[in-house]
């Protein structure tokens, strides 16, 4: 296996994946990108295309991407500078770019954070095409939290995302339980795809909880160094180049979480997790469904007593 | 997840030919309505000039002007259904049917018989010396009762017994053998009021064992039970069991099946209602096809995606799979929480293939050991359609790709393929190029390839913008085509 393989942070949205891979960034051997979407598309011009249609912020990660380790900057004018290198080798396929951008960061090894991926098969073929053996970190947190944070977004915002409403409604409401399982669930089913080598899984609450043996099982199943002092840097993703907002012309680029501002209450109450008890974003009273337990349970989430 | 080594070669587009185009040099053959493979030939039914007739009924509301030119009066219009066969071999077409003419109820006597042949079926029922071609008729309310043709050689064709249907059925689809008998659905009704091909006057399927006798009988109770069924659209054998599928402006399509038996009518179970949990956006269950040990089931609105009369729509349509003990998986479509739990698009695909266009799912067929998924789009009548009235995501859309681009470059209907049911490909996103192609309406499995008949009204003559006005001309690629792909034929 290429020491310089990509490791895909994979997970449903409002998991702490750009949390978490700004985590991964302060280890010395590892280098942390925004979510580049870019298995959205087979090629840069059609990913480029994809980003033109979409009605969210994709593109913007993968066009900070270049502006920094491109044009080592993070303002308008190396974005401007990106999105012409990207019109430029628009007939590269996405696998190339990849490979391009693991070449500037060597010996470092890249981490490619995706919260969107997991809902599309299409991706997952993608990114088999792209890392050959993949490797694969599936990212988790309790649907409860998960719920929580997902639906305070949603009312805050106009476009959301068709995978993150109950259809069986009319309108439509944001029923975070969706994108949970299905991300959940097929990311499951990919792995199962993968020797045990390929993948691992990890618990936000582990790392934003600085759990004693978090950092330790990644470095050894990365077979990466591991002492405390990169523990304790690890422990503080602040530092990552992209944590804060990009220039105007590019501002977002990691999950929608990172950019949310969630108040103490909505914090306080997404603490909370429990499998059993009426959800909040709800006022049918209704729990989780079975599915959505067992899966959670399936996934170390123990039910509260 | 599925594995895929067992599937033979797929296709692509580059392997389809045209075998035939303007509708067999005829544009008023809109619809290659019906299809069938028999005795080493294929076989295509139209139906003719369905953009003239609904404009000539009067519906016309949101379109302007109507894409093709039609006639003051609709006597004007040869309107009588044919019947097509092709031979491999030669490569050539040669019309074997042409319906006849009767006296009508309106006093004339150039009523035809059958303006439409809507479904086809190779079938040996009792008394059949060998399988026979069978083909259900679409009939104006002017004529008779709609019948079911039947032929021996494929020449000749002559009409069996009708099932006992009421006066307002004016047409069937789909025809099943299955437990011995011969099933069929009236699927279309019509009055001197009106008609609507996709609306029944009843929700009944029709036995009968023994065709040479009027010896019809009703399968099920009128809807199944649940008399917002208006009409049982499809239906399917599967795992023993036959299946029909409804439409239900009300609540959604609902899927039955029965394991049939001696007496009629049969015993029923409810397989799923309410549209799949989607409701009156799976209005109508619109196609259903075996595939790897499930039925795969295609939904959608009626009228192409948008029953405007119910106020249904516009949506596009999804595609569900059916296991045999009841459990359903999403497919293609909008995730919810079900009755089974939560159901989320196992192809991550969107509803219509993610195109808002694609109306319904309108065949399938497995060929080569690959399911393949015909849609009907109305990305074509883009240019003809009064977008202010439409939803407001729908006119973002629209104007943010451009009613130009959307129709050259998404104007047709599209066939997608899979080798194991959850992953999806496009084979074709523009009616093999032919933005006129507005529908794939049969897609049909033979020795010698996949043939796929495409409905295509845009003919004989079409509205066109030259100059900023608005002119009728020729339609070279209007009426229907049929594309045969076969593996290597690039």
């Amino acid at each position: 296996m290429s020491t310089l393989s990509p490791i895909w942070l994979l997970s449903a949205p409002f998991s702490g994946n750009a949390w978490a891979a700004g985590c991964l960034h302060q280890h010395p051997q590892l280098f942390a990108l925004p979510q580049l979407d870019v298995l959205l598309a087979d090629t840069v011009g059609d990913a480029l295309k994809v980003f033109e249609l979409s009605q969210g912020t994709h593109g913007h990660g993968l066009r900070r991407t270049i502006a920094w380790l491109q044009f080592q900057g993070n303002d308008n004018r190396a974005i401007r500078q990106a999105d012409a290198w990207l019109a430029q080798h628009a007939e590269w396929s996405c696998a190339r770019l990849v490979d391009y951008l693991a070449e500037l960061v060597a010996p470092r090894r890249l981490v490619i954070p995706d919260d969107d991926a997991a809902l599309r098969p299409i991706a997952w073929q993608r990114l088999r095409k792209i890392s050959a053996p993949p490797m694969l970190l599936h990212l988790t947190r309790h649907p409860w939290s998960q719920g929580t944070l997902l639906h305070q977004w949603s009312r805050e915002h106009v476009f959301v995302p068709l995978d993150y409403r109950d259809h069986s409604f009319i309108p439509p409401q944001t029923e975070p339980q969706l994108p949970w399982f299905a991300a959940n669930q097929n990311l499951l089913d990919w792995r199962k795809l993968l020797s045990p080598e390929q993948s691992l899984l990890l618990r936000s609450e582990e790392i934003e909880g600085d759990e004693p043996g978090v950092w330790s099982r990644l470095c050894q199943w990365l077979n990466i160094e591991h002492s405390s002092a990169i523990e304790q840097a690890m422990c503080n993703p602040a530092s990552w180049p992209f944590a804060q907002p990009g220039p105007s012309l590019a501002p977002a680029g990691l999950d929608a979480e990172a950019h949310a501002k969630f108040s103490r209450e909505t914090l306080a109450q997404a603490e909370q997790t429990r499998l059993d008890g009426v959800l909040p974003w709800r006022a049918d009273g209704q729990t989780f469904a079975p599915e959505v337990r067992a899966l959670a349970q399936q996934l170390g989430y123990a039910q509260r007593a | 997840m599925i594995e895929t080594a067992t599937s033979g070669r797929p296709l692509s587009e580059s392997d389809f030919d045209l075998t035939c185009l303007n509708g067999f040099g005829d544009g008023m053959n809109s619809y290659a309505h019906s299809a069938a493979w028999f005795n080493g030939k294929l076989y295509v039914g139209t139906t003719r000039g369905n953009l003239a007739g609904l404009r000539l009924a009067g519906r016309r509301k949101g379109i302007q002007p109507w894409p093709i030119e039609c006639p003051a009066d609709i006597y004007d219009l040869d309107r009588r259904a044919q019947i097509w066969e092709y031979s491999v071999e030669s490569d050539t077409w040669q019309l074997v049917f042409r319906s006849p003419t009767v006296h009508g109820s309106n006093g004339r006597d150039d009523v035809p018989s059958y303006i439409g042949l809507r479904g086809m079926a190779v079938i040996q029922a009792a008394k059949d010396p060998h399988p026979c071609l069978y083909v259900s008729a679409w009939s104006p309310h002017t004529a008779h009762s709609p019948d079911i043709l039947r032929s021996e050689d494929g020449r000749h064709f002559a009409p069996i017994a009708r099932p006992p249907f009421g006066p307002a059925v004016r047409t069937c689809r789909t025809l099943k053998q299955f437990s011995g008998r011969v099933h069929l659905s009236p699927t279309g009704s019509g009055t001197s009021k009106g008609f609507t091909q996709d609306l029944s006057s009843e929700a009944i399927i029709y036995a009968n064992h023994d065709l040479t006798t009027s010896d019809w009988q009703a399968a099920n109770p009128e809807g199944f039970g649940n008399l917002d069924n208006a009409t049982v659209f499809e239906m399917a054998t599967f795992d023993g069991h036959l299946y029909g599928g409804t439409v239900n402006p009300n609540s959604g399509s609902e899927l039955w099946k029965t394991r049939g038996g001696d007496s009629l009518p049969y015993s029923w179970e409810k397989v799923y209602d309410r549209g799949a949990g989607r409701g009156q956006l799976n209005e109508a269950t619109t196609a259903l096809c075996e595939f790897k040990g499930a039925l795969y089931a295609g939904c959608g609105i009626i009228n192409g995606g948008f029953h405007y009369a119910a106020g249904i729509g516009p949506a596009s349509a999804e595609l569900l799979r059916v296991w045999p003990d009841n459990s359903w998986d999403l497919i293609v479509g909008e995730p919810r929480m079900t009755d089974q739990g939560p159901k989320y698009p196992l192809s991550g695909i969107g509803p219509g293939f993610d195109s808002i266009f694609n109306g319904y799912i309108w065949r399938m067929c497995v060929h080569d050991d690959w399911l393949y998924v015909g849609t009907f789009s109305w990305a074509n009548l883009l240019p003809y359609l009064l977008i202010p009235g439409w939803p407001p995501d729908v006119q973002t859309l629209i104007e943010h790709w451009g009613e130009d681009a959307l129709v050259q470059n998404h104007g047709g209907a599209e066939i997608w393929r899979s080798a194991d049911g959850v992953n999806f490909e496009p084979v074709t996103r523009n009616g093999f190029g032919n933005h006129y192609n507005w529908g794939f309406r049969n897609l049909v499995s033979t020795p010698h390839g996949l043939f796929v008949a495409t409905a295509n009204p845009f003919a004989p003559k079409v509205a066109v913008k030259r100059h900023g006005e608005w002119v009728y001309e020729p339609n070279p690629r209007g009426g229907c085509e049929v594309w045969l792909g076969q593996a290597g034929n690039t």
